[in-house]
C-alpha cells in the first residue's frame, strides 16, 4: 500500500477520480488552465479537443510525466483516497504501475524496439510482482491472447517493428493492464490506426470496462470515437474546458458556441452531400497568442464586449444543472447558431 | 469558365484513364522468405476520371492510394500500365509526354508545413511555375500571384510574407493557390485536410468545392476520412492491398455496398452521434491487412473475409462491371 495523505472529506459517493483546477505552464506560458473534472468508477470520460489545446499535457500532469519544459502550476489530482498531486516522485511512479496506467498515441514508439514484445509484457509482470520469472512467460502469453493478439506464441517472440500498429497498441494495452489499474488513461489510442483496426481497439477497451470495471479517461479529437465509447465528455479549447456533459446530452444540445460549431462542421452519414459545410472563422490560436477574456471570442459569432474582456468560468447552468458551460451566452447558443 | 484552346471544356467528358497500373517497389532482403522480392504497392489498377468530377480513393494505410496519385504525377516510376490524359499518354520519357504533367495535373499533399520553402516569400513559391513555365515577370507576375491568392481567400498583399507567418489552414490555401497557377485540369488531393485542425477543415473543403465549381477542376481525392469523402465525392473507388475492390457512384456504394471489405470499412466508421453509433455498431472485422510483399494467392481480402469460398483462395477475382453499374471484384457477391 502506498502512503498518501488521508482525505477525510472523501465519502462513499465521491467519484473515483477527480482533477481540480489543474494548471500547466510551458516556459512560463499557460498551456492548461484551471482544468477540473471528475470520473465515477467504471465510467469513460472523453477529453476532446483540437491539436494543441492541452489534452496531452493534462494527462501527463495527472500521471507526473510532464516534459522538462512544462511545469504544474497548481491543481489537485485525486484517485480513490490517494492525492496523486501531493505524492513524491517515487510514490507516484509506484502508483503508475498499480492504480493508474497510461497508453499513448504512437504504440510502436512507446515499446522498447530492442526487446521481444512477450518479454516486455513478462518484464512488467515481474516488476509489479504479478508473477515470478518462471511464471511470467505463460502469464504474458495469456495477456496477449486476452487483448486479442492472434498466435500469441509466435507474436511474443517478435520485435515491435514486426507487428502492425494495431498489434503494438494491443501489446501496450496488455502492458497497461498488468497491474489491473483502476484508472486507464488512453491518449489518442486509435489516432494512428485505420478505422477497422480502431474499431477492434475500441471494442477491446469496451470489453475491459465490462469485465474489470476499469475507469477510462480517453483523449481524442474525434467526435465519432467520443460517440462510440464515452459516457461523459469534456470539450477543451485553448487550454480550458469549455463544456462538460453526458455524451448523449452533449450531442443533443450544446451550450458552448465552439462545441455547437464544431459538431456542425463535421460531415455526417445522412447529411446533404456536396453542400458548403458550416465553417468556424479564423484560426486556432497558439500558446503565445491566447486571447484575453474568452479564448473563443475572436471566432465566436455570439461574442460581445464582455466576452473580449472577462473569461467566462465553467459553471453549471441555472436552467439545466446537469450541464456545464464556460460561456456568457450559454443559454442562447442553440437559438443563435443554427 | 475559361478554357484555353485545345482543352476539354465539357464536363463529364473523359479526362484521365488509368490502365493496368502497377507500381512495385524492390525489397532488399526477402525476410519473409517468399519467392517474391518486390512490394506490390499498386497492382493492376484501372479507373477513369471525367472532367469536373471528384473520384475518391479510399482504403487503409499502405493500400496504395498515395502511390497511385504519385504515379499519375510521375513522382514514382511505374512498373507497368498506361496513364492517358485527355487521350494522350502522359508521364512517358519524352519531353512531349511529360509536358502535360507540369501543367494539367497538379498535386496537393497532406502536410502544408513542409510544402512551402520557409526561406522564400510565399508569393515566390506560388508564382514559381508561372515564372519557370510561362516566363511571367515583374508586374504581370505579381498581378497573377495576387489574383491566385485572392482566389483562395487570402489577401494579395500576403505574397510578401513568409510561410511561418501563416497558420496551417492558410498554408494549405497557399499550396492550393500554387497548384492552380497553371490552370490544371486535374488535382490529386492527397489527404488535403488530415493535418489541419478539425475546426479549419470545412473551410478548406469548401474552398476545394468552390474552385471545382468555378474552374471545372477534376479531383482525385485521397482520404481515409469516409464521412468527408461522402460529402465531397461523386464516385468512390475502394482499395485493398494495391487493388480496387469496389468502385461506383458515391450514393450507390455508401447506401448499398456489396464488397465485404467495403461493408466492413463503412460499418467501422464511428458516427459523430452517440445514439446512431450505439445502434449501428457491428462486431469489428478481425485481423490485419496482409503484407504487400507476400499477398495472398487469391483474393487480396481472403484472409479476413467472412464469406470466403475455396475459389477465393485460388485466383484473384477480376474487377467486373455489374448489372447495377458498379464495379466489383468478388466471386461471392
Ligand atoms: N518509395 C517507396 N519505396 C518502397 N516502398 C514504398 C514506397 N512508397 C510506398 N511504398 C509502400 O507501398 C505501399 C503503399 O503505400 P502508399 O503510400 O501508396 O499507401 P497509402 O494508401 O497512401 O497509405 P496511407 O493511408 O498510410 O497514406 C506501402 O506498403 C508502402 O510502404
Ligand atoms: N514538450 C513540449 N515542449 C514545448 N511545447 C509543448 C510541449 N508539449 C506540449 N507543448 C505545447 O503545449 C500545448 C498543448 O500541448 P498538448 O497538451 O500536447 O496538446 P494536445 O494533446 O491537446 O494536442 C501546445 O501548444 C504544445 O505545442
Ligand atoms: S463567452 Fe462570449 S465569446 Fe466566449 S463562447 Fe460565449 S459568447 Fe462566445
Ligand atoms: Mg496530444
Ligand atoms: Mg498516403
Amino acid at each position: 500500500m502506498i502512503a498518501s495523505p488521508n482525505l477525510s472529506s472523501v465519502g462513499a459517493a465521491a467519484p473515483l477520480f477527480e482533477v481540480e483546477r489543474l494548471s500547466v505552464a510551458i516556459k512560463g506560458l499557460s498551456a492548461v488552465e484551471d482544468v477540473s473534472f471528475a470520473i465515477n468508477a467504471g465510467q469513460t470520460m472523453a477529453l476532446v479537443g483540437e491539436s494543441g489545446c492541452g489534452k496531452s499535457l493534462t494527462a501527463l500532469a495527472i500521471v507526473g510525466l510532464l516534459p522538462d519544459v512544462a511545469e504544474r502550476r497548481h491543481g489537485t489530482v485525486r484517485l480513490m483516497d490517494h492525492l496523486l498531486s501531493e505524492l513524491a516522485p517515487e510514490s507516484l511512479r509506484a502508483m503508475r504501475g498499480t492504480a493508474v496506467s497510461m497508453i499513448f498515441q504512437e504504440p510502436a514508439a512507446s515499446l522498447n524496439p530492442l526487446m521481444r514484445v512477450g518479454e516486455q509484457v513478462a518484464e512488467t509482470l515481474v516488476v509489479h510482482g504479478r508473477a515470478t520469472r518462471p511464471e511470467a512467460r505463460a502469464t504474458a502469453l495469456g495477456l496477449l491472447a486476452a487483448v486479442g493478439i492472434p498466435d500469441p506464441e509466435i507474436r511474443a517472440r517478435q520485435y515491435p517493428f514486426e507487428l502492425s500498429g494495431g498489434m503494438c497498441q494491443r501489446v501496450m494495452i496488455a502492458i497497461a493492464l498488468v497491474a489491473q489499474p483502476k484508472l486507464l488513461i488512453a491518449d489518442e489510442p486509435t489516432t494512428a490506426l485505420d478505422v477497422t483496426i480502431q474499431a477492434q481497439i475500441l471494442d477491446l477497451l469496451r470489453r475491459l470496462r465490462a469485465e474489470h470495471n476499469t475507469t477510462l479517461l480517453l483523449i481524442t479529437h474525434d467526435m465519432g470515437v467520443v460517440s462510440d465509447i464515452a459516457d461523459k465528455v469534456c470539450v477543451m479549447y485553448a487550454g480550458r474546458i469549455v463544456e462538460e456533459a453526458d455524451v448523449e446530452a452533449l450531442f443533443e444540445r450544446q451550450y458552448h458556441p465552439y462545441t455547437r460549431l464544431l459538431l456542425r462542421t463535421i460531415p455526417t452519414l445522412d447529411g446533404r452531400r456536396k453542400t458548403l459545410l458550416p465553417t468556424i472563422r479564423g484560426n486556432v490560436p497558439d500558446l503565445a497568442g491566447w486571447p484575453k477574456g474568452c479564448r473563443f471570442a475572436p471566432r465566436c459569432p455570439l461574442a460581445d464586449s464582455r466576452c473580449a474582456l472577462d473569461a467566462p468560468p465553467l459553471v453549471a447552468l441555472d436552467s439545466d444543472p446537469q450541464r456545464k458551460s464556460a460561456c456568457w451566452h450559454a443559454e442562447k447558443v442553440m437559438e443563435r447558431i443554427r | 469558365m475559361t478554357t484555353p484552346a485545345g482543352r476539354p471544356a465539357r464536363r463529364d467528358a473523359l479526362l484521365l484513364s488509368v490502365r493496368g497500373l502497377k507500381v512495385y517497389f524492390p525489397v532488399r532482403n526477402g525476410s519473409l522468405g517468399s519467392a517474391s522480392n518486390s512490394l506490390r504497392a499498386v497492382d493492376d489498377l484501372n479507373f477513369d476520371i471525367a472532367a469536373g468530377e471528384t473520384l475518391a480513393l479510399v482504403g487503409e494505410s499502405g493500400c496504395g492510394k498515395s502511390t497511385t496519385g504519385n504515379a499519375i504525377l510521375g513522382l514514382v516510376d511505374r512498373t507497368a500500365g498506361r496513364i492517358l490524359l485527355d487521350g494522350r499518354e502522359i508521364g512517358g520519357r519524352s519531353r512531349e509526354a511529360r509536358r502535360p504533367l507540369c501543367r494539367d495535373v497538379q498535386i496537393i499533399f497532406q502536410d502544408p508545413f513542409s510544402a512551402l520553402d520557409p526561406r522564400r516569400p510565399v508569393g515566390e513559391s506560388v508564382g514559381e511555375a508561372l515564372f519557370l513555365q510561362d516566363g511571367l515577370r515583374g508586374a504581370a507576375l505579381s498581378r497573377r500571384v495576387g489574383s491566385l491568392l485572392e482566389q483562395v481567400g487570402l489577401p494579395a498583399s500576403g505574397a510578401a510574407r513568409y510561410p511561418d507567418e501563416f497558420s496551417g489552414g492558410q498554408r494549405q490555401r497557399l499550396v492550393i493557390a500554387r497548384a492552380l497557377a497553371l490552370e490544371p485540369l486535374l488535382i490529386v488531393c492527397d489527404e488535403p485536410t488530415s493535418a489541419l485542425d478539425v475546426s479549419i477543415r470545412s473551410q478548406i473543403l469548401n474552398l476545394l468545392s468552390d474552385l471545382q465549381e468555378r474552374l471545372g477542376l477534376a479531383y482525385l481525392f485521397i482520404s481515409h476520412d469516409l464521412l468527408t469523402v461522402r460529402h465531397v465525392a461523386d464516385r468512390i473507388a475502394v482499395m485493398y492491398l494495391g487493388h480496387i475492390v469496389e468502385e461506383g457512384p458515391l450514393e450507390q456504394v455508401f447506401e448499398a455496398s456489396r464488397h465485404p471489405y467495403t461493408q466492413a470499412l463503412l460499418s467501422a466508421i464511428p458516427l459523430p452521434d452517440p445514439k446512431q453509433q450505439r445502434q449501428r455498431r457491428a462486431p469489428p472485422l478481425p485481423g490485419d491487412p496482409p503484407s504487400s510483399i507476400a499477398p495472398p494467392a487469391g483474393c487480396p481480402f481472403v484472409t479476413r473475409c467472412p464469406d470466403a469460398e475455396p475459389q477465393c483462395r485460388r485466383t484473384p477475382p477480376p474487377l467486373t462491371r455489374r448489372a447495377d453499374g458498379r464495379k466489383l471484384a468478388c466471386f461471392v457477391r
